[in-house]
């Protein structure tokens, strides 16, 4: 069973009179690549500055390590790296001069470092070129680069490919992935571009005007998004018992409502619309569904606008 | 802590803004010297000191509050300061980190800088006559008190305003605000300000306005009264801490429950 290494309880911010984080909890274990989906202003990036330091929460706790206060906190902090917003850098000063200053302020004792992860992200040839002349896929790499300096135990990466090319994107997802996989680190991410996240991420947190709407594992995503029957029906309990005892069913789900997900039989639909009418259930709605991360955020986030008074275009 | 000591230390040692504001004072300080009116083959170094000191008093205030203001607030203006905390520096470190910085390169550069003049002048003509050497050297390790304090009150504009290019202009303001009126005060009032400002404090002392004519070498030559008392002494000295602890000390308050954004 992997290790918690964070744990976020009711976290709580608020700015003058609105809330942008409420009640916020979750766990981060050992190994996870964690998304962190939200739309602009959802609150996730203000999660990742209460978990950096930079934002004092009003309410509710954080645990990285075990620690929980402030010294404690600022210890575990020393394992992990963080990049959120966009990369600082000095602009005056070159990519090597800037992870100098870092290294030195982190306490890093080999120099030959610096050169390791300007060579990792592909600006080893910057030479003394002011950061203000570089690119924003330039910028983020060098953002990506000090966040590799101490070797962390966990990164934290609010929007790394933003700005960067579709060369660059793949090589930062081949880089993350590999950074898991053999140096075993723990990895949350944020990002827009959710058909990246569904490539990288082994459990997802989604978060919705600062509350975090749901949060599962890449498996359970998957078996969400899996082609399945959507079943609504005048009796849903009886219509399941009737999809069991007269066809052997094994694969469902029962949602919040009562309607039956079923995943297998897809070619048997109308035996399935047969068997229900000829013993008593009407069918009220029976349809083949089948979602990606983008579909399935833009129904749950379409759900929770509809909830909150606001109206919002769903994707087909 | 001392991380954040060496970091800072390296960008300053890097940052073209400190080299032209250290190069600029020199030139300024060395100025003064070339265009006095005085011929420079009888300028010693204690004639130098009192044409100059009025000058070097306010290149002084000027390169501390330049520098303190760029070395603890920089940072704050392109956020590279949030990577401290990030990386696991709690606020204090962070804080006084910077603090510890500001300290050591404006008093060594700004009395460096100040002291050039002087010490080239001696080189060249000699001391000179016109002070005792020995309280001289007392005054300027007095004028450290001061300018801790100066630093202080400057960093804590700096951590208030969460910009160095603001607190260098509130900073002149403030400072020019405190000038003029303490010469009005003094003009009005005939009494000497002494430890209420930082830079009055300076000024006291720096200020030997009393001399007497003294005999030497076949000529009449005014010596200045330059003994430090000890009340001067003390009163420098416990004033400018404890009112510099307080700046910092208020300073780490505000620092220390600031959202980082």
């Amino acid at each position: 069973m992997p290790k918690t290494i964070i744990d976020v309880k009711h976290l709580e911010k608020q700015y003058m009179k609105r809330k942008v984080v409420r009640d916020v909890s979750f766990e981060i274990s050992e190994g996870m690549i964690c998304g962190l989906i939200g739309p602009n202003g959802a609150g996730k990036t203000t999660i990742m500055k209460m978990m950096g330091g930079l934002v004092l929460p009003n309410g509710g706790s954080i645990s990285i390590y075990g620690g929980t206060t402030e010294k404690e906190l600022a210890k575990a902090r020393s394992r992990m790296s963080f990049m959120i917003e966009t990369p600082y850098a000095k602009e005056n000063m070159s990519a090597r001069e800037n992870l100098e200053k870092q290294r030195i302020q982190k306490g890093i004792p080999d120099k030959h470092r610096i050169d390791e992860v300007l060579e990792i992200v592909g600006l080893e040839d910057t030479g003394k070129k002011d950061v203000k002349r570089f690119s924003l896929g330039m910028k983020q790499r060098l953002g990506i680069a000090n966040a590799l300096l101490t070797k962390p135990e966990i990164m934290v990466l609010d929007e790394p490919i933003n700005g960067l090319d579709p060369e660059g994107i793949v090589e930062i997802r081949e880089l993350l992935l590999k950074l898991n996989k053999q140096e075993h680190i723990t990895i949350m991410i944020s990002s827009h571009i959710l058909s990246e996240l569904s490539l990288l991420c082994t459990d997802y947190i989604f978060i919705h005007h600062g509350e975090l709407v749901q949060s599962l594992s890449a498996k359970e995503l998957k078996r969400l998004c899996k082609e399945h029957y959507h079943i609504h029906t005048d009796h849903n309990a009886l219509a399941l018992a009737i999809l069991i005892d007269k066809l052997s069913v094994k694969e469902y789900d029962v949602e919040e409502d009562g309607s039956i997900r079923l995943y297998e039989q897809m070619d048997n639909i109308r035996e399935i619309s047969k068997v229900l009418y000829e013993n008593g259930v009407i069918p009220l709605e029976l349809s083949i569904r089948e979602a990606n991360l983008e579909q399935y955020y833009m129904e749950m986030a379409g759900e929770k606008d509809v909830e909150h008074g606001k109206s919002t275009k769903l994707s087909d | 802590m001392w991380n954040t000591v060496r970091a800072q230390n390296y960008q300053t040692k890097n940052d073209i803004f400190i080299v032209c504001v250290l190069i600029f004072g020199t030139v300024m300080a060395f100025f003064g010297l070339l265009f006095n009116g005085t011929d420079m083959h009888q300028l010693t170094g204690s004639m130098s000191l009192l044409i100059l000191r009025e000058e070097l008093l306010l290149i002084l205030v000027v390169i501390t509050l330049l520098l303190s203001t760029r070395i603890s607030g920089w940072d704050m203006e392109d956020k590279t300061i949030n990577y401290e905390v990030l990386s696991g520096h709690n606020r204090g470190e962070v804080y006084f980190g910077r603090v510890i910085t500001s300290m050591f390169w404006c008093i060594t550069c700004g009395m460096l800088v100040t002291l050039l003049p002087i010490l080239t002048m001696s080189m060249i003509n000699g001391w000179g006559v016109n002070m005792k050497l020995g309280d001289i050297l007392i005054r300027y390790v007095l004028l450290i008190f001061p300018l801790f304090r100066l630093v202080s009150e400057f960093v804590l504009l700096t951590f208030i305003l969460k910009s160095c290019y603001k607190a260098m202009l509130i900073g002149w303001v403030l400072f020019a605000s405190t000038l003029i009126g303490c010469m009005v005060y003094e003009e009005l009032t005939d009494r000497i300000i002494t430890t209420q400002f930082a830079y009055s404090n300076l000024i006291w002392i720096m200020g030997f306005n009393n001399a007497k004519l003294e005999y030497i070498n076949g000529e009449d030559v005014p010596v200045y009264i330059t003994t430090v008392s000890s009340s001067m002494a003390l009163g420098t000295i416990l004033v400018c801490l404890l009112a510099g602890m307080a700046c910092l000390g208020l300073g780490y308050v505000i620092f220390r429950k600031q959202d980082m954004n």
